[in-house]
């Protein structure tokens, strides 16, 4: 059980898990005790158990879960997100969701995806009164501490979920400058949260929405491109008179890595690339996708040895019939984080090389020739 | 008994060893919801039953009738019968607690049985149990060691662990005329000698091995017991103030009685009449078939009720175990009808009794093998 340092953690749960405490219930601490008391007593600071307090249904195909977290949770910078852990059919799985807020309480949004065996589970299966697990708050895609003069937004389809919580969260505090949000989805009936942003739309002068639908009902059409950028500019809310014509607005962008790579292109050519932000939920692999034979691989405590290719060391410890302990499979939430004895492994998210006797994330490490790890 | 495994047919045990490994995949293939559903009820149970202990053990205060030290709660409500009453059922309850937690969930989650969930609670790289030998170390020994050399002579080393002979082919000194009383002193300290297993001790004691080789386990070892004992045995009796000596006394029944069942049940897995050893030549380049082979013949099952199943960990199906180390244990039941289906059609003995009689055997043995070896031919080597 690790001790927590968190500093506003109620007086209760400072008790509760203090030394002498968890002394009286080692070797596992109290909190295992407390959970089997209530599930929501637990200590554990980086799996915070929240009830579901109520379900919506945004779309046919995407739901947000409203959350009542327990006393560990302290809150999050909009724009952040968090792993959320779920158990489906005994086993454990975890997913980036961007938080939001909605009646006053954490709410996260879920869109299904056709493969997408946790975002099914959670759009389908999930009831009122469940409880689910949540990793503290992470990710430094947030609104700025100091506003910006002006703000552009891109978001497509569930890219929405980190760019809705900005600009509520910028609204609220009674922002003066211009947000346009630039909003891509297939059609209305699709859109997730698009009630909630026309009436801030009617209601907030500062805010123009512009969405986008690919089956051609609104004025804009088509992928993004420099016209669509162009008309986000002519929305006099966007242009304050510090910025207007010599500048464009903070970018803000969520969605798939085309729309990403679009909207960084524009910035780039017009000379604003320190203005550009985006968040992506998946890594940015470079992997030729073969499957040629680097070295070896050896895995001590299971005193086995398979030949290594291109794919991470995750998916190959897998393949090599051992269950390592896993989480995101993207980095993050370092489930997978694992003692590499000898060789070197490259980081498949910064292109980091590592050598020798180094803890490494299995599922974000290639190997580069011979490789022994501890499990 | 000594054998090797490459007496059988070849072939034959290939196709013993595929029909096992069948058996085997299937539970893997069919892991899910149930078992999850299990481990978790049984923690619960535990968790549950480890607050009622304690409480029970602390309440059995309220109705002491007597002074200690001079102190005296002096309540009406004072009676002995209401006193013994609550202060046993706490220990045999905290007993209970520590035998769950050893043994159906520490020892099957240490194994890598729930790995699978992907959960650290379930998971054998964080879990550790209320017992003093630190988990990552016991992973080691008992999952790579006794479980990949099971039963060879000079590999396992729990045949004996180190300080008894339990088998006839382990050469005899006058030392071992103590066997029985080294085997009820291991029993009461069961605890301890699992913590000390893996330090290897006896190596030390041989010379096989320096004070500087087994200090970092023997140090982990002792840092584990007096963080465990420390709790049973210093903090909780020290919440009672004056009342000390009772709490850890109800603390130390707790203890032994998880003791002597664990030797019990362990004991009945590899020793009793009927269970192979094997050499070390016999076991070299051995084929999957003779690996299971080998596991079969170096366990013996305790036949009883679902109850007693789940108080030894299942370690009463300890040939299911052998065979299957990483499947749920829960499941060895359902698979031991199998198992004893296809040792039936290949012919091969399936060791099984109750409790009381495997147990006898095992005595036997540990009183038969404290003598020298009578009557037979002197190695000509010796």
């Amino acid at each position: 059980m690790k001790l927590s340092t968190n500093p506003s953690r109620s007086t209760w749960r400072k008790i509760a898990d203090s030394r002498l405490i968890n002394a009286l219930a080692a070797p596992n601490g109290m909190g295992r005790y407390l959970e089997a008391l209530n599930p929501m007593w637990s200590l554990d600071p980086n799996r915070i158990p929240a009830y579901i307090t109520a379900i919506h249904r945004e779309t046919s195909d995407s739901v947000t879960l409203e959350l009542s977290p327990n006393g560990d949770w302290q809150g999050f910078r909009p724009g952040q997100f968090c792993q959320l852990y779920i158990e489906i059919n005994g086993r454990l799985h975890s997913r980036s969701y961007s938080l939001n807020c909605r009646a006053g309480r954490l709410a996260i949004t879920v869109k299904a995806q056709a493969d997408g065996l946790v975002s099914k589970h959670i759009n389908s299966k999930l009831n009122v009164g469940d409880i689910i697990r949540l990793s503290p708050p992470m990710g430094d895609f947030v609104l700025p501490v100091q506003l910006p003069d002006a703000m552009l937004m891109v978001a497509a389809g569930s890219g929405i979920t980190p760019i809705m919580a900005m600009v509520e969260a910028a609204l609220k505090k009674g922002y003066q400058g211009g947000i346009t949000l630039l909003y891509y989805n297939h059609s209305e009936a699709d859109t997730i949260f698009i009630k909630r942003l026309q009436e801030l739309a009617s209601a907030n002068p500062h805010f123009s929405l512009l969405p986008v639908f690919s089956d051609g009902s609104s004025e804009l059409s088509g992928h993004f491109n420099q016209h669509h950028l162009l008309k986000t500019l002519s929305f006099q809310n966007t242009l304050s008179a510090h910025t207007a014509a010599v500048s464009l607005p903070e970018c803000f962008v969520c969605g798939p890595e085309s729309l990403i790579q679009a909207v960084s292109e524009e910035y780039k050519q017009f000379g604003h690339a320190e203005k550009f932000h985006a968040e992506r939920f998946k890594p940015v692999i470079n992997v030729s996708g073969n499957t040629e034979v680097v070295g070896k691989l050896a895995f001590k405590s299971s005193q086995s040895e398979v030949s290594s290719d291109n794919r991470n060391l995750l998916e190959q410890a897998e393949a090599a019939g051992l269950q390592p302990q896993a989480g995101c499979r993207m980095g993050i939430c370092h489930s997978c984080s694992c003692l590499k004895t000898e060789g070197s492994v490259r980081n498949m998210n910064s292109g980091e090389i590592s050598h020798g006797e180094e803890y490494i994330r299995l599922c974000i490490s290639q190997p580069l020739g011979n490789v022994s790890l501890a499990i | 008994m000594n054998s090797n495994t490459t007496t059988m047919n070849p072939e034959l045990l290939d196709a013993f060893g595929s029909e096992i490994e069948a058996v085997k995949q299937r539970a893997l293939a069919d892991r899910g919801e149930r078992d999850a559903r299990y481990i978790k009820k049984l923690m619960r149970i535990h968790d549950l039953l480890t607050i009622g202990a304690r409480l029970s053990i602390f309440a059995s205060l309220l109705f002491l009738p007597a002074e200690l030290f001079g102190f005296s709660i002096a309540l009406n409500i004072a009676s002995w019968p209401l006193f013994w009453l609550l202060l046993s059922a706490g220990s045999i309850g905290l007993g209970i607690a520590k035998i769950l937690d050893n043994m159906e969930i520490g020892h099957n989650i240490i194994h890598g049985q729930y790995d699978w969930m992907g959960d650290p609670r379930f998971h054998s790289r964080h879990y550790d149990w209320d017992t003093n030998c630190p988990g990552s170390q016991w992973a080691n020994s008992h999952n790579y060691e006794h479980h990949t050399y099971t039963n060879i002579l000079g590999k396992d080393r729990d045949i004996g662990y180190g300080i008894l002979r339990m088998d006839p082919a382990q050469k005899w000194h006058p030392a071992y005329l103590a066997n029985p009383i080294f085997a009820t002193l291991l029993m009461l300290l069961f605890d301890m000698g699992v913590a000390l297993h893996d330090v290897e001790m006896d190596s030390l004691r041989a010379g096989r091995k320096t004070f500087k080789d087994v200090w970092p386990k023997l140090k982990q070892s002792l840092r584990k017991t007096a963080q465990i004992w420390g709790k049973d045995f210093i903090l909780y009796p020290a919440l009672a103030g004056p009342f000390f000596p009772i709490i850890l006394a109800a603390n130390a029944s707790a203890s032994v009685i998880r003791n002597i069942w664990s030797f019990s049940i362990i004991f009945c897995g590899h020793f009793p009449d009927g269970v192979h050893t094997f050499t070390e030549a016999s076991c070299e380049n051995e084929s999957r078939g003779q690996w299971y082979y080998r596991q079969l013949l170096g366990s013996a099952n305790l036949s009883g009720g679902k109850l007693f199943h789940v108080m030894s960990g299942n370690l009463s199906h300890q040939i299911e175990h052998h065979l299957f180390p990483d499947v749920p244990a829960h499941r060895y039941a359902e698979m031991s009808v199998e198992v004893r289906q296809i040792c039936e059609k290949y012919g091969l003995p399936y060791n099984t009794g109750p409790l009381y009689s495997q147990y006898a055997t095992v005595w036997m043995k540990i009183f038969k093998l404290a003598l020298p070896p009578r009557n037979t031919p002197r190695p000509l080597a010796a």
